[in-house]
């Protein structure tokens, strides 16, 4: 007898489909995800085995909770805590309006989701609206390790193809290896303008190219003052010197100016010098923080 | 919901039983435990090697290919893509010599228990050496075709850094350390690190229920793995974590020792799934094994090591502290990597380490590498605080890590001294080892 019933499909994550499922017992429902094992293949994928043991380390409400894995010869399913829907799709439904208080609250706990994946050695290295799920309370949960890592101290060099291109760091454009927790926080700042108007996307680059592009068109070309030594960069290609033509008090102006200095300080294409999560859960723009806005 | 939970899948309809089941039914083996029985070992396939199928090709015995053609060989065996490999196939560093290793009592130094055993029966030894021969003939020819192979694409990560096996170049270790600078979560991961690893720990004395296999055998075992590393280059880590899932995999389940190799393998593939950027392909793992396994028993064993270890892949090694504290300390180069040989000969011995937490081996050896390259102040009070360990509290380990240090010398499982005798590690295996006279308070260590 199958101890879960499927419902419907939901998706594909960066490896195997995600099912909708119930468990026939509790009658809870849960997310599936399911990995087909080939014996010509290479055993269980790199992603589904660091999403497992990672995710297991995890345990956090701001982080979807896996709650049990299902491994046979032909197939590995990783079962799941499972929430409405995804930031995405909530903007989807949003025609354009979103709340302030609501784009706080998700920020703060995506924030806080964050802080606890980095100390606990963790980085996410997707981080993109698709993968931050919210459920009817309000909550919302960071999923979708299929891309996360342990990392060491000190760091040393990890794959640079990572993270959604539009929600991808200048270093990282530019071809670094070595990275650490910043990574994640350039994904939240982008994630965090794209909140505030209501799921417009911040760089919606077409390539890497064009994608640094706008990030420099934004902040500014960096110099070798403001980032020191990033002419080294393996990937390293010359920009045209942008300045700023566009104030944030354009790019987002629905959020507050406590907000949009918060957002200038993730997004900061000097790695070292991006705030951290957790510095930026103490920013005063979360001094009024109401974590149950009305949606 | 309750707690995590890892089971057979209930739903999968031509459930073969599991390979946990099977290895459990075998119980203990009464193969002939001579004296020396354990070392012949992999010479004489056991009677009852039920879960091992019919190979044609040659024995168990842990081989390892040709160590001087490295990095080619490992390039090339990168670009082949389940191809053919009989060509390049060149298994020569036949490991298990004779010898007993690393079971030195913990009194002494002097001590070798060698003679205390019967000696190695004529027929096995000559077998060993008649295989050694045919391994190695077709050495010459080989090592010179693979010498002219280009880079594969699985090499496209041109970093130096790529592999922390290679020192980084000072520019890269400037940025390293302002990385590493913005990094605030370091004191509460470190907390966390040493909380772990008091609950991954291995059973210490697990090889007394172990029916078939022996702490020779698993000295064998870490010995190839670590020259499976090199071959591979892989990191340090990948080698320390294969080394803890073995152990903690045998703390649970009985092994045969036909099948200890396929657990080192599998473990090694698993923990290069988790550390590397780009792991070696599953057949490399039969490759090196000279395919004494198939693809599917790697796998199979892959899927029995993640159940068993309840998919806890990520836990802290010596390598991790280390790395930790030196990072914390700016450590020099020199104790760096003195500290990590020393620690990486300790994977060859599970009596006494298995029953010390890594971040006291890691500790232990750091102290050692101090006083080996004459630092007078061995335990500086930075140290002491940021590992939590009093010199006090090493001393019993630092004296275990200098025989350890002084039987690298002369033990027969040499892949790591080798491996450190090169210049990206500044020769550190060459550090001639220095009798121990480190005061603590009263006490002398």
């Amino acid at each position: 007898m199958q101890k879960y019933e499927k419902l419907e499909k939901i998706g594909e994550g960066t490896y195997g489909t995600v099912f909708k499922a119930k468990n026939r017992e509790t009658l809870e429902i849960v997310a599936l995800k399911r990995v087909r094992l080939d014996d010509d293949d290479e055993g269980v994928p790199s992603s589904a085995l660091r999403e497992i043991c990672l995710l297991k380390e995890l345990k956090h409400k701001n982080i979807v909770r896996l709650y049990d894995v299902l491994h046979s010869d032909k197939k590995l399913t990783l079962v799941f805590e499972h929430c409405d829907q995804d930031l995405k799709k909530y903007f989807d439904s949003l025609n354009g309006e979103i709340d302030m208080d609501i784009v706080k609250s998700f920020m703060y706990q995506l924030l806080r989701g964050l802080a606890f994946c980095h100390s606990h050695n963790v980085l996410h290295r997707d981080l993109k609206p698709q993968n931050l799920l919210i459920n009817k309370n309000g909550e919302l949960k960071l999923a979708d390790f299929g891309l996360a890592r342990a990392f060491g101290i000190p760091v040393k060099c990890y794959s640079a193809e990572v993270v959604t291109l539009w929600y991808r760091p200048p270093d990282v454009l530019f071809g670094a290896k070595l990275y650490t927790t910043s990574i994640d926080m350039w994904s939240a700042g982008c994630i965090f303008a794209e909140m505030a108007n209501a799921g417009r996307p911040l760089f919606p680059g077409s390539d890497v190219e064009d994608q640094l592009k706008r990030i420099f068109k934004l902040l500014g070309t960096p110099t070798e003052e403001t980032w020191p030594k990033f002419v080294h960069l393996p990937d390293y290609k010359p920009f045209p010197i942008y300045h700023p033509s566009m104030s944030f008090a354009q790019v987002v102006p629905k959020l507050s100016s406590k907000g949009r200095d918060l957002l200038q300080r993730l997004l900061v294409c000097n790695p070292s010098q991006r705030l951290e999560a957790e510095d930026a859960m103490a920013h005063s723009y979360f001094s009024d923080l109401n974590l149950k806005p009305q949606q | 919901m309750a707690s995590f939970r890892i089971h057979e899948d209930v739903e999968g309809e031509n459930a073969v039983p599991a390979l946990s089941a099977r290895l459990n039914q075998l119980g203990p083996i009464q193969t002939r435990r001579a004296a020396l029985g354990e070392l012949d070992v992999n010479l004489v396939p056991s009677r009852q090697e039920v879960l091992k199928p019919p190979v044609d090709g040659p024995d168990n015995r842990l081989v390892a290919k040709d160590g001087s053609a490295k990095e080619n060989a490992a390039k090339e065996n990168a670009a082949k893509v389940g191809g053919k490999k009989a060509d390049g196939k060149i298994p020569v560093a036949a490991k298990p010599t004779c010898q007993p290793a690393g079971q030195v009592p913990r009194g002494g130094l002097s001590v070798r228990s060698d003679e205390n055993r019967a000696p190695v029966p004529v027929a096995a030894q000559a077998k060993v050496d008649d295989a050694d021969q045919q391994k190695r003939s077709p050495l010459k020819s080989s090592t010179a075709v693979e010498n002219d192979v280009s880079l594969s694409p699985m090499s496209v990560d041109d970093s130096p850094a790529i592999s922390s096996t290679i020192p980084l170049p000072q520019s890269i270790k400037q940025d390293l350390e302002d990385l590493y600078s913005c990094v605030v979560y370091k004191d509460r991961i470190l907390k966390y690190l040493k909380e772990r690893e008091k609950i991954f720990k291995p059973k210490p004395y697990y090889m007394k229920r172990q029916p078939d296999i022996t702490y020779n055998m698993r000295t064998i075992l870490v010995d190839w793995l670590v020259e499976v590393g090199e071959e591979y280059k892989l990191s340090h880590q990948t080698l320390f974590l294969a080394v803890s899932y073995v152990d903690r995999f045998l703390s649970s389940m009985a092994v045969v020792r036909g099948k200890l190799q396929l657990l080192g393998a599998s473990a090694m593939f698993i923990a290069a799934k988790f550390e590397e950027i780009y792991p070696p392909e599953v057949g490399e793992f039969t490759y090196i094994t000279d395919d004494s396994y198939t693809k599917k028993q790697v796998l199979r064993m892959e899927s029995l090591i993640a159940k068993v270890l309840g998919y806890n892949l990520s836990t802290p090694t010596s390598y991790t502290f280390l790395m930790h504290f030196a990072a914390s300390t700016k450590m020099s180069q020199k104790v760096m990597f003195l500290s990590i040989f020393i620690c990486e000969l300790t994977l060859l011995e599970a009596d006494p380490y298995l029953e010390c937490s890594p971040s006291l081996i890691a500790s232990g050896a750091i102290a050692l590498a101090r006083h080996a390259l004459g630092y007078s102040d061995v335990w500086p009070a930075q140290l002491a605080q940021l590992s939590g360990y009093s010199l006090r509290q090493l001393a019993q380990v630092v004296n275990h890590l200098n025989e350890t240090h002084a039987r690298s010398i002369t033990s027969a499982q040499a892949a790591t001294k080798e491996k450190y005798k090169s210049q990206h590690f500044l020769q550190v295996s060459k550090v001639p080892v220095k009798k121990l006279s480190i005061r603590v308070d009263n006490l002398t260590v």
